[in-house]
């Protein structure tokens, strides 16, 4: 019953290495189910969490938060459905990945699970990295993108992050101790890191306390 | 006039239970839907206890128990978590908002997960109330 998250670097192919790995392991893979399950519960459309999760930590998202009032939000919806503001996504998305974790055989990708899961005895918790220029090349390979869109993606994906964890007040994103295993794929391929992945939860212990 | 419990819980068959065990072991119940209608009731009513469900549309029991434990007026009033999340879940999610820059707050008083039996909840309201 354990637990993979995996955080990354946008363009490390931290996606497509999720689903190699949940494949493999016979996993479900938590990405867009985690959409779902907080649009659910929040009573929103997938859309609107898909939209809020893209424009979090940008300027866009702090100008609306601070000029629309939950009261007004609440009044245009005539109060049929719920709304999503910061707190309200917050609250969902931790919770949604606790509960998810709980479940079991699962691989989570990003929204600070590392942070969220950090002690859950079933958890094993994979950063990946890679070059920027790499990074961009991957973009550019994988989805298509001519080489200045595949740069401006990569660096406002990753200022979009830096601004997201600055939120949460967190710095240490990158910090390997927060991490059982770390990936470099500059050096490593997709499938030899999928690999390396499977492998720690096929032998490890994700809280290894009892061997020291 | 018995001792006020406030339930808050967006199901409707759910409250209609809660009201009904409330009223018959002798206190007062109170209804809200969600959180943010919880809140405004809690401030305005000051109820004895409070029966919180957890996942509501709106602002959730999460933030709810958060926006009790942290206020000076509000943290000693006793909370009973009513909910189908796990007890656990509840609670990394609780130390989870925490590391995100949140106030610590405590466990709640009594954690029950649903379905919860009428005998049970009462025997749990009248544990805190009296």
């Amino acid at each position: 019953m354990a637990v993979v998250t995996i955080s990354r670097q946008f363009g490390a192919g931290g996606k497509t290495l999720g689903r190699m790995i949940a494949e493999k392991l016979g996993y479900t893979f938590a990405d867009n189910d985690i959409i779902q399950r907080i649009a659910q519960e929040a009573n929103v459309s997938a859309n609107w969490v898909e939209a809020f999760e893209k424009e979090a930590g940008s300027k866009i998202s702090r100008m609306v938060s601070s000029m629309v009032s939950q009261r007004l939000v609440d009044r245009i919806l005539k109060d049929e459905r719920g709304y999503i503001d910061e707190k309200i996504y917050l609250d969902y998305l931790v919770l949604i990945i606790a509960q998810i974790a709980d479940e079991g055989n699962v691989v989570i990708l990003g929204r600070g699970s590392q942070y969220i899961l950090n002690d859950h005895p079933d958890a094993y918790h994979i950063l990946l990295i890679d070059e920027f220029e790499n990074r961009v090349k991957f973009m550019m390979e994988h989805y298509g993108m001519s080489s200045r869109k595949a740069v401006n993606v990569v660096t406002a994906e990753d200022k979009r992050r830096a601004n997201l964890y600055r939120k949460l007040g967190k710095k240490d994103y990158d910090n390997p101790s927060l991490y059982h295993l770390v990936l470099n794929r500059g050096r490593l391929t997709l499938d030899v890191a999928m690999h390396l992945a499977c492998e720690l939860v096929y032998t490890g212990k994700a809280h290894p306390e009892t061997d020291r | 006039m018995g001792k006020k419990v406030l339930i808050v819980d967006d199901d409707p068959d759910v409250r209609l239970f809660n009201v009904t065990v409330v009223e018959e072991n002798g206190y007062t119940p109170i209804e809200a839907a969600n959180g943010e209608e919880g809140l405004e009731k809690v401030k305005k009513e000051k109820p004895d206890l409070v029966l919180l469900d957890v996942l509501m549309p709106k602002q959730s029991g999460i933030r709810l128990y958060r926006e009790l434990k942290t206020s000076k007026a509000l943290k000693d009033i006793p909370v009973v978590i009513l909910s189908g999340i796990a007890k656990r879940t509840f609670l990394r999610s609780q130390k989870a908002l925490t590391e995100f820059g949140g106030e610590e707050v405590p466990e709640p008083e009594v954690y029950l997960e649903k379905p919860v039996e009428p005998e049970e909840l009462a025997q749990t309201i009248k544990g805190i109330l009296g």
